[in-house]
């Protein structure tokens, strides 16, 4: 079980590797509350995104289970119109990564290997 | 005309050359590497470099300059990266790393060249 | 609210003496009017005018500068032809706007804001209008002083567009031009597990399972999610449009990608996290086809 420190530092960490970094939290997937959470913007209500987010994750969970499959969900990238958000699950999926990033200043591959990267050297 | 994995094979026959892969840069994604290893990530390779070619394509905009990018050269200290847009689809390019002591530059950008032109993406 | 333009002299800017900060209109009338269009299509195909002593010569002749303080004019660009068509319904325009898109033309005539008279390819009256509102791109002018004698077009333009809307989604939930894209797609994509199309409704419009996999269910689940996500961009205050929706399951990538008409191409694909480049492209044209 990570700490509120530990999980802080890693959202730090993939905050450095990238830029365009909007918003990142970790979340509790079944209460929907953050563990973690950091972001660059005033306008960005953290909170009631992770919310959000942990809907969003156990529509598609239940989505996995209605089609059959066995392997569990990794990660989600949405592209968005200006934005690009990407979920990431922990093993044991109980708690999953929610990341914001601005379209213009990066893209999807650096944003997916800055998240891989950190969030395998915490849940390892 | 070649596909890709044919292609990038093509590409590694290159003297010198230490890893290759096609690139979308609109996700900054591969459509497919070859080489690299532990000296070289090509994943990571092509996602920032997607960043490079964006970030030179923004500039000439704001330039206004009504032109093409062919190629972009980068000269290290031991390596040199090729990174060349493919004229058939603005959206990708290619990637190449050579060591510098074993290619010559000049010949590696125009086999680059002809390889793109050749190349077939499905 | 924005008038129709009868044509002006010119609108000229006065901030310098080259012809850059020119927008003229052909077709002088003389009122004072608001340019809703900056260009005739034609018009700007030449090259720019020399200058002469009070104004410049041009191809169609002398034309005489007049300043013009009032007025607006500008090149607009709307994702939607029906938009375009209700500029001009609503502000009881008169003219020709004419649609191009590549070497395909089509005109629609208002008298007042009605349509009155329209030709596409062969297609005359209503049929044109439908005809032109399947095109999802191209450019468009407006001849203010052109008037149409014909009278093609007998019904209200709120019911031309309302059957040309019910008309596109009907096509979209056609089957057979899917069919043919998905077909196209389980070519190209080795390990394809299965790719559905479903319609705005969360109904299966056409599924290709080369490995025995069914989607076809998922539908209304697929539409909860995008319902999920729009809530949530709307509480953050955002109205961000999802392009594509990414799920990696270790040895199976699943893309998720909202086509018009409120359509929903969802991909199966066996395939590592390596490959999700070429599953993308891959969808990317199909999206295109499909329109």
């Amino acid at each position: 079980m990570s700490t509120e420190k530990q999980l802080d530092d890693m959202i730090r960490s993939i905050e450095g590797e990238m830029t365009g970094f909007i918003a990142a939290s970790v979340v509790d997937l079944e209460s929907g509350m953050t563990l973690a959470a950091r972001t660059s913007r005033t306008d960005f209500d953290l909170a009631v995104a992770s919310a959000y987010n942990s809907e969003l994750v156990k529509q598609k969970l239940k989505i996995v289970k209605a089609l059959g499959l066995k392997t569990t969900l990794e990660d989600m990238l949405l592209t968005l119109g200006d934005q690009l958000h990407l979920i990431k699950l922990f093993p044991g999926g109980h708690t999953f990564l929610y990341l914001a990033a601005d379209r213009a200043s990066t893209n999807l591959a650096i944003v997916r290997n800055a998240v891989n990267k950190h969030v395998a050297t915490l849940t390892s | 005309m070649a596909n890709v994995k044919e292609s990038l094979e093509k590409i590694m026959q290159s003297e010198g050359a230490v890893g290759a892969c096609v690139v979308d840069s609109s996700s900054g994604m591969m459509l497919g590497s070859i080489g690299g290893g532990a000296g070289l990530n090509i994943e990571i390779a092509a996602a920032g470099n997607t960043e490079v070619v964006r970030a030179k394509r923004k500039t000439m905009r704001s330039l206004n300059l009504n032109d093409q990018i062919e190629d972009i050269l980068i000269t290290l200290g031991k390596q040199y990266h090729i990174i060349r847009l493919c004229a058939s689809n603005d959206a990708l390019f290619i990637y190449v790393v050579l060591d510098k002591t074993r290619s010559n530059l000049a010949m590696a950008r125009i086999q680059l060249g002809e390889i793109e032109k050749n190349m077939q993406i499905a | 609210m924005i008038g129709l333009a009868a044509g002006v002299k010119a609108s000229y800017h006065p901030l310098g003496s080259t012809a850059n900060n020119w927008n003229i209109d052909r077709y002088a009338s003389g009122d004072p009017s608001i340019v809703v269009s900056a260009r005739t299509l034609d018009f700007f195909d030449q090259a720019p005018p020399e200058p002469t002593a009070g104004g410049f010569k041009h191809a169609a002749g002398d034309v005489e500068l007049i300043q013009r303080p009032e007025g607006f004019s500008g090149a607009i660009s709307l994702p939607l032809l029906p938009d375009l068509i209700q500029i001009y319904t609503v502000s009881l325009a008169n003219g020709a706007l004419t649609i191009r898109r590549g070497a395909e033309r089509g005109t629609i005539w208002f008298d007042h804001g009605e349509m009155v008279h329209a030709i596409c390819g062969e297609e005359i009256g209503e049929e044109a209008v439908y005809r032109l509102l399947q095109w999802h791109n191209g450019q468009f002018s407006l001849d203010a002083n052109a008037r149409s004698e014909i009278r093609s077009i007998e019904v209200s333009w709120q019911n031309v567009l309302m059957e040309g809307c019910r008309r596109l989604d009907e096509a979209a939930k056609d089957p057979g031009p899917a069919t043919h894209a998905l077909d196209a797609l389980a070519n190209e994509l080795t390990g394809l597990r299965a790719v559905a199309l479903f319609d705005a409704e969360g109904e299966l419009i056409a599924q290709k399972s080369p490995l025995g996999f069914n989607l076809g269910d998922i539908g209304p689940a697929l539409l909860e999610m995008f319902r999920l996500h729009a809530e949530a961009m709307r509480a953050l205050g955002g109205r961000s449009v999802v392009l594509d929706c990414f799920w990696t399951l270790g040895d199976q990538v699943h893309l998720i990608r909202p086509l018009r008409q409120g359509r929903m191409l969802h991909v199966a694909v066996d395939a590592t996290a390596a490959q999700l480049a070429l599953v993308r492209r891959a969808v990317e044209k199909v999206a295109e086809e499909l329109g």
